[in-house]
């Protein structure tokens, strides 16, 4: 009975999909969804346009500063982003104009001595990103800037996380406290559709914002297709699309109303069902991504990130639909006393299971008890344990002052003041919580100390030390040797750094030999994320040795 | 779906036509034992700048190399010990022609061939790639035409690839 429902209704039975029905319907939409984000992300490499030449040439070291910076491709192209990054200061998105396969972007007059790096993005005809950096010094070579992003744009990309987090947890935490409970309000409901709403458009607009990021774009970039596909491809639109899912889910249990009696008794399982399938699709999403949950052994940390994320759920939906139930206008009755009776069972368990896991994670990531204060990491931390505690205060507060006489009848006006300041402290929770995107915690911040990587090839071997191990400007060390260990004494080495995903590089760069070893200097990897490292190494006039392997670079630091 | 569809598109056309660009083999396969006529095809400069040398290096298998002299180039060529000594109808030659040098000019406008003769190893195993490598080198440095496949890599994944000569069964005892 509960897959195919038939009702009477002027004498004609009628059949209506069943929620189990639209529910496989929904999984199919979204395995569609996914099937084709896969087989999207799956191409196969081809010949996309590359940079021929540049003026001023890569690495020069010229007298006067240059007008304009000019960029010849096998093809005609389109220009994404061109910004420059001085010795000092913000950077600049310069204008660039094209025509053909020839890009030029006048450079801003009176640029001083040191190192410039323009980073720049271009879309081929084929739709294919392609990315590289050209550095060029003025007078003599400096200290090559940092490519961090741009404030404003991470200010946008703070709030779109904050929103898409608060619309998950809320929406499907709110949709089970209803279904289980049957809070008949309309104010339940209406938090679950405005809390749906708001998670879906910010989710989807994350996914155009991060692709914005990887490409290193301006956000006025996101009309431009290339953006989305990039934004498409990382664990942030796996998250997204089953955030998506479990907002889906959430307003479907919605509807139909659950009922009280027998006949309303398979829909309320329905809406129940429905409801616990959003809570996991929900838990995942929060799985998936996110430096939490990518913690080595990711077999403990995901299902920990997955239960915090429940819990949370959990106590925020708990909360949210009390609210409701005993705001301005809700009726006092049988399924209110249900909803404060859960509540009372199901918000201690929340908490338990929140502070277990968050605790474990937070261990983890924060490494040394020093990195507490010591880090911006570790300093939204603590803003969120403080929140967290203000919110257990109260939520105890709740429990033995109120919940007890909740017959009285000055209980529910007090209720109704604590529930709302715990719930704007989770609010605020949340957006404390959403800086951890722009904060790398202790253990990553490892990796601002030299990468080291070995490369394998038929020939040769290559260790290589990049040094800071993350975005931006890297020096590169090489030590070459044959792979049973002897020294390689080549005439020449260069190095190439790809990243194809995001369509960046190649960016080529000759070594130069210091010491026993090889290093290059001028090297800027404008992105985090797995770079394909090769090594070439010319043995004689005809002979090369090649060493190629992924080396992993970490976000760059924020600005501060 | 769309860019896959293109993607796959782009991928067959590049497979079309893969090496127009490059420096290659004018016949691309000869037999076991044979002799080989050359011809390298050099369809342009590096960065657009002239060439002003070819150098060739002969690989281990072909034996006897022997250059076309060409109008306004001076010829040169290295001569050395043979990794394996060759049997030219019972006389063992154990040193020949290992390197070619052509010095001229040819603007990146322009297109040449460069030519030399051989002999192929008996000894050579039907199906196998010989790279004659190639560099080409201008006033702005010089182009490499050196690079071989690795296990599980075509040429076409190569951004420089050596010229490349596949290798038939030899044809009966003679």
């Amino acid at each position: 009975m509960l897959f195919v429902r038939t009702v009477r209704r002027s004498g004609r039975p009628i059949r209506r999909p069943g929620p189990a029905r639209r529910l496989a319907g929904l999984v199919a939409v979204w395995l569609a969804f996914v099937a084709a984000a896969g087989v999207a992300t799956t191409g196969p490499a081809l010949a996309h346009a590359a940079l021929v030449r540049s003026a001023p040439v890569d690495g020069a070291v010229l007298q006067t500063a240059p007008e304009a910076v000019h960029l010849v491709f096998t093809e005609p192209v389109s220009a994404l982003v061109v910004r420059l990054l001085a010795p000092r200061g913000d950077p600049v998105d310069l204008a660039a104009t094209t025509s053909e396969a020839t890009l030029a972007a006048r450079l801003p007059k009176g640029l001083g001595p040191g190192s410039h790096t323009v980073v720049w993005r271009v879309i081929s005809a084929d739709g294919h990103p392609i990315g590289g950096t050209l550095v060029f010094s003025i007078g003599a070579p400096s200290a090559v800037p940092e490519a961090g992003p741009q404030r404003r744009f991470g200010a946008l990309l703070w709030a779109a996380r904050a929103l898409f987090t608060a619309g998950l947890l809320l929406a499907v935490g709110v949709a089970l406290a209803r279904a289980v409970c049957g809070a008949a309000t309309a104010g339940s409901r209406r938090i679950v559709a405005a809390a749906a709403a708001v998670g879906t458009l910010s989710g989807i607009l994350l996914v155009g914002l991060s692709g914005v990021e990887v490409l290193g774009a301006g956000p006025a970039a996101l009309r431009d297709p290339a953006i989305w596909l990039a934004g498409g491809q990382g664990s942030l639109a796996r998250a997204v699309v089953l955030g998506l899912a479990a907002l889906a889910a959430a307003v479907l249990s919605l509807r139909p109303a659950p009922a009280m009696g027998d006949a309303g008794r398979p829909r309320r399982h329905a809406a129940v069902g429905l409801a616990v399938v959003g809570l996991g699709l929900a838990a995942a999403a929060f799985a998936v991504t996110g430096h939490a949950a990518s913690a080595p052994p990711s077999w403990l940390f995901a299902p920990l990130v997955a239960a915090h994320a429940v819990a949370a759920a959990l106590w925020i939906g708990g909360l949210a639909a009390l609210a409701a139930a005993f705001g301005p206008g809700a009726e006092a009755g049988a399924a209110r006393v249900r909803l404060l009776k859960a509540f009372a069972v199901a918000g201690p368990v929340a908490i338990v299971l929140l502070v277990v896991s968050g605790g474990a994670v937070a261990v983890r990531q924060v490494e040394r008890p020093e990195a507490l204060l010591g880090t911006d990491y570790g300093r939204v931390l603590v803003a969120k344990l403080v929140m967290v505690g203000l919110m257990l205060a109260l939520a105890a507060a709740n429990r033995w002052r109120l919940v007890a006489p909740a017959g009285s009848s000055r209980a529910p006006a007090a209720l109704r003041v604590t529930v709302g300041a715990e719930l704007l402290l989770a609010v605020a929770v949340l957006a404390v919580v959403g800086l951890w995107r722009f904060t790398p915690p202790p253990r990553a911040l490892h990796a601002a100390a030299p990468v080291i990587v070995r490369l394998d090839g038929p020939a040769m071997a290559a260790e290589v030390t990049a040094t800071p191990g993350r975005a931006g400007p890297v020096r590169l060390a090489i030590v070459l040797s044959t792979p049973d260990g002897r020294p390689v004494e080549p005439l020449e080495v260069t190095v190439e750094a790809v990243q194809p995903d995001a369509g960046l590089g190649p960016i080529r760069r000759p070594a130069t030999r210091s010491g026993g070893a090889y290093a290059v200097h001028d090297l800027v990897l404008p992105a985090a994320g797995p770079w394909q490292v090769t090594v070439r190494a010319l043995l004689t006039p005809f002979d090369e040795a090649v060493a190629s392997g992924s080396l992993p670079i970490a976000g760059a630091t924020p600005p501060r | 779906m769309r860019y896959s569809l293109s993607a796959a598109v782009a991928a067959l056309l590049a497979c079309a036509a893969p090496s127009a660009a490059h420096v290659s083999l004018e016949v691309k396969e000869a037999k076991a034992g044979s002799a080989y006529k050359a011809v390298l095809r050099v369809p342009h400069g590096c960065d657009g700048e002239a060439t002003l040398r070819v150098r060739v290096r002969v690989p281990d298998g072909l034996y006897s190399v022997k250059p076309m002299p060409k109008a306004g180039w001076t010829l040169e060529t290295v001569t050395g010990p043979y990794a394996q000594p060759f049997d030219n109808h019972g006389t063992t030659v154990t040193e020949g022609v290992r390197e070619i040098v052509w010095t001229g000019e040819l603007q990146d406008a322009h297109y040449d061939e460069f030519v030399f003769r051989g002999s192929l190893a008996r000894g050579l195993a039907a199906g196998s790639f010989l790279a004659i490598p190639v560099v080409q080198e201008c006033a702005n440095g010089a182009e490499r035409w050196i690079q071989v496949p690795a296990e599980g890599q075509s040429a076409d994944d190569l951004e420089r690839p050596a010229p490349m000569l596949r290798i038939l069964p030899a044809s009966g005892g003679h």
